[in-house]
């Protein structure tokens, strides 16, 4: 086993935290915190496998993969992941997206051993514990999931802009929840193989944050994940398929809504891409509250649209520059004008140093209150392991965002925000004609 | 500093192999110490809550009016409504630019809340950023601009969530729709809003509210974070010296429960799914049957495989998940469900529901199930120190209910030694089949109509807007 121990200097630093990294013999990567201020302990489990793994005719097989996961092992029976967490005082949960899947669990101290235990079981031996009639349920557990989102207004915008967004073949063109065409399609076989494609200790970052002695901690992980079988280096990922104008188009969904919705999808970057800091800046100074250019002009100095919105969307080999309008009589290609008028006027007048120095702050103190509590922390030194080899990569990723001028602003601006790439999405109740002229219906299966 | 231990020269270790066969012993969780709330007075007889948790990043202070909605006639109901949206928006000193700007430079959270009992506003900010923090807070608590721009938007959103958003939402509907089945009309807590009203509402109006408030209510300041009292007190004094301690706080209100059963429907055409929540009456907070409740409801809905979600989820992949909750008011309280279904699966979900609960009322928990309910409260009690959103929301309960740390251990002492006859007795008592239920149900009407034919119900309709404005007789 390689041990690093990473000793930090915490003096003065908001952003650094003290913890180790450690590989076992199975390649699993482990990073242990101490923290004694409460007596409970955070695990995050963070496998690099996601909806950008699924192959055509299996979307939606890493999020059914997540239930299933809950569902039995070789020595922990059905349900009893929940009824052992649940009877030691503890809760957990997961989620799935493009790239990842994520195991969270938060427990008093005295049921490390068990967590650990159940954890390892699931990663190593889960095959065993599967069954077909655990399977039909959960299928039927997630159809309902993906019903009950989408019986609510807007449910499925962000489907639409998952299939519109990307070109055709790109890894992420198509929902994380899936088809219900796929979702009721797979059998046993074909998830145990998506399993062992992916689900393998060199493909995983533990994380454990909370009330224990380092190296106590490190001998308990050593022994449950001891015999998980060093399985290799997980199946090749799919690779992004470079976008160009063939994405850009007028697109529309009809939705049980009494508003108009229009969205402004343009093709950006990548998560840690020399871009990101700028463009969370220009998303920031465009729509960051009162007293931010677009917020002001659409919604709070006029009431032109009732609500607005702009982000950026990024994940590990694509992202999105996104805005939202909301309007609720006024046609969507007007609200549209209005957009290019105010994005015309930023083209005009770069960011001042006091919108960079709020934009930049807003983003510091979102990065800060994410390692406040145990578990956020236990997920940002799990996700900066996988992506920066370093636990504490927060403080660098900052440093990035306070190097930003605004001559970098103006030039992601111009650079991403062109028309030859935009994509629009325009959101109208049934029956109304009030989308972008010319837009094209999304059909989501 | 960093170096690297590589064991390449060491014995070969003998490889345990773990031991798999059962689950691991897990060790009993245990109370952390908690310091309580210590009571100071400044000035004129000002209270001061304060107490000290070591560690935490941040600082939250917040004044509190010991009066609310309820010591307000029915004519100021709205205008009340928009101090509660505006208040925090700006000030004397910052407009509502600067002062949306000042929060994100600061990593500030400033707030203004109107509450049924009370109006507060606080601030949490980092320590090394108190004192603007402080006068920020000073600023908008008591002297909040109210900007013309700033209420005629909460009154267009407000509108809109009446006219748009709410009635297009089938959660919002029948979340909606409940909460104004429990309240009568005529009630104070039952106020149902009126959107003519609220858009006519004046800012001379909403000053009068604000200025009615301050005058009435008894106010406190509660301070939790790494602070001692000698690194607030000269600071508090400062800003908030001149406020005094006066008059009564309001009271929490006897209010009536229902008395008969009740089924409320509301038609949304070609939906697929069918929301359905219940209300019905439980002890209140000081009533010697909460902590059995606590236990009934932790065992029906209080986890993934609660027994209703262990029915309706994991057994039957009818429902994404089922919640159920005991919720304890001074002087009431309910027990709730809520769950989403396929629009078939309506009735029999109802049924497994009553079945479940029947169950329990007859039986009582398990052992095991009290067992982890008390794992589970001392856990979130061990987190209290953890975060400050978790500190403060602690001992702002603790303020508002004024109860001790005491108290709390005292709630896990009851979990501790609760047992499966106390359970059933309390379950059967409150739970019994022929206890008064709100059923609301939101859904396509012939899968709703299909449904209570076979549960044998009467139901009452009434369209989404008059679901979202409480249109409709309540408390019944």
């Amino acid at each position: 086993m390689l041990i690093v121990w990473m000793a930090t200097a915490l003096a003065n630093d908001p952003f650094e935290v003290e913890a180790s990294v450690h590989t076992l013999d199975n390649g699993l990567t482990v990073v242990l915190s101490e923290d004694h201020n409460t007596d409970n302990i955070a695990l995050h489990i963070h496998y690099g496998v996601g909806a950008r793994d699924e192959h055509e005719g299996e979307y939606g097989c890493a999020h059914l993969f997540e239930h299933l996961m809950f569902e039995g092992s070789a020595n922990v029976p059905t349900n009893a992941f929940d009824e052992w967490l649940t009877a030691a005082g503890g809760w957990n949960n997961a989620f799935t997206s493009e790239d990842e899947t994520a195991y969270h669990e938060t427990f008093p101290s005295g049921a490390l051993d068990l967590a650990l235990m159940l954890e390892s079981d699931r990663m190593g031996f889960l095959e065993a514990g599967l069954d077909l009639e655990n399977l039909q349920n959960q299928q039927k557990v997630v159809l309902q999931e993906r019903a009950e989102g989408y019986a609510e207004p807007r449910g499925r915008n962000w489907d639409a802009i998952a299939l519109i967004g990307w070109p055709e073949g790109h890894p992420y063109q198509h929902s994380v929840i899936g088809t219900i065409e796929d979702i009721e399609g797979f059998d046993l076989q074909r998830v145990i193989d998506f399993w062992k494609r992916s689900y393998r200790p060199r493909n995983a970052v533990l994380s454990l944050v909370g009330n224990f002695d380092t190296e106590a901690a490190l001998e308990r992980v050593e022994y449950w994940f001891s015999d998980v079988p060093d399985a290799g280096p997980a199946a090749e990922r799919a690779e992004a398929v470079e976008i160009g104008t063939e994405v850009h188009g007028d697109y529309y969904i009809t939705d049980r809504v009494e508003d108009r919705s229009l969205y402004r999808i343009w093709p950006a970057v990548p998560m840690g891409h020399a871009d990101e800091p700028a463009l969370d800046i220009l998303s920031n100074v465009l729509s960051g509250g009162r007293g931010t250019r677009m917020d002001d002009a659409l919604q709070f100095k006029k009431s032109i649209a009732s609500g607005f919105g702009v982000f950026q969307s990024n994940s590990e080999i694509g992202g999105h520059f996104i805005m939202v309008a909301i309007a609720d009589d006024l046609p969507l290609s007007k609200l549209d004008a209005k957009i290019d008028k105010e994005l015309a006027k930023f083209a005009k007048k770069p960011p001042t140093e006091a919108e960079l120095k709020r934009a930049r702050k807003s983003v510091r103190a979102g990065m800060l209150n994410g390692l406040e509590g145990l578990e956020g922390r236990a997920e940002v030194l799990a996700d900066c392991q996988r992506f920066k080899g370093d636990p504490n990569c927060s403080g660098a990723d900052y440093a990035r965002y306070e190097a930003v001028t605004a001559d970098d602003v103006m030039r992601v601006f111009n650079k991403y925000l062109v028309d030859e790439k935009r994509i629009t999405l325009s959101v109208v109740p049934e029956g109304d004609d009030g989308m972008l002229e010319g837009s094209v219906e999304v059909e989501i299966k | 500093m960093m170096w690297l231990l590589l064991p390449a020269f060491a014995e070969e270790p003998k490889i345990e192999v773990p031991d798999r066969s059962h689950a691991p012993d897990v060790l009993a969780p245990v109370p952390l110490e908690l310091d309580d709330l210590e009571r100071h007075e400044l000035g004129e007889g000002l209270e001061v809550w304060h107490v000290r948790v070591p560690r935490l990043r941040k600082a939250t202070i917040e004044v509190t009016w010991w009066a609310g909605r309820v010591d307000l006639s029915d004519q100021k109901q709205s205008a009340h409504s928009v101090v509660g949206s505006v208040w925090d928006v700006a000030s004397e000193k910052y407009d509502s630019a600067e002062l949306s700007e000042l929060a994100d430079v600061l990593d500030m959270t400033l707030w203004g809340y109107l509450g049924d009992h009370q109006m507060a506003a606080g601030v949490q900010v980092p320590l090394d950023e108190l004192d603007k923090g402080l006068d920020v807070l000073a600023d908008v608590a008591l002297h909040p601009a109210f900007p013309g721009r700033e209420i005629k938007l909460d009154k267009e959103q407000t509108v809109r969530f009446f006219e748009i958003l709410g009635p297009a939402s089938p959660r919002r509907i029948v979340g909606s729709a409940l909460t104004y089945a429990w309240n009568p009309a005529d009630h104070p807590y039952g106020y149902r809003p009126d959107p003519d009203a609220y858009s006519k509402v004046k800012r001379g109006e909403v000053f009068a509210v604000h200025e009615q408030m301050m005058a009435e209510g008894p106010v406190s300041i509660l301070v939790v974070g790494d602070l001692s009292w000698e690194d607030v007190e000269e600071r508090l004094k400062t800003r908030f010296g001149t406020l005094g301690a006066a008059g009564e706080r309001s009271e929490v209100l006897d209010a009536p429960v229902p008395t008969q059963t009740r089924v409320i429907a509301v038609a949304v055409p070609d939906a697929e799914q069918v929301s359905i929540r219940m209300r019905q009456s439980a002890p209140a907070r000081t009533d010697e049957r909460n902590a059995a409740m606590e236990a009934v409801s932790y065992a029906l809905g209080g986890h993934f495989l609660a027994r209703l979600n262990k029915n309706l989820r994991e057994d039957k992949g009818w429902t994404y998940g089922v919640g159920a909750w005991y919720s304890a008011g001074r002087k009431r309280g309910s027990f709730n469900v809520s769950v989403d279904v396929p629009a078939d699966k309506f009735a029999p979900a109802v049924t497994e529901i009553e079945k479940e609960i029947a169950t329990i009322a007859a039986e009582g928990t398990t052992d095991e199930e009290i067992d982890a309910w008390w794992r589970a409260d001392v856990m979130q009690f061990n987190k209290i120190r953890g975060t400050i959103d978790d500190a403060y929301s602690f001992y702002s309960n603790n303020l508002e209910e004024q109860e001790t740390v005491a108290d709390a251990l005292a709630r896990i002492d009851a979990a501790d030694k609760m047992t499966v006859a106390r359970t059933a007795e309390v379950a059967s008592e409150v739970l019994s089949a022929d206890a008064p239920r709100i059923w609301v149900v939101v859904g396509p009407k012939d899968a709703i109509v299909k449904g209570v034919d076979a549960l044998e119900w009467e139901v009452e309709w009434i369209s989404p807007k008059d679901a979202i404005l409480g249109r409709f007789e309540g408390g019944l």
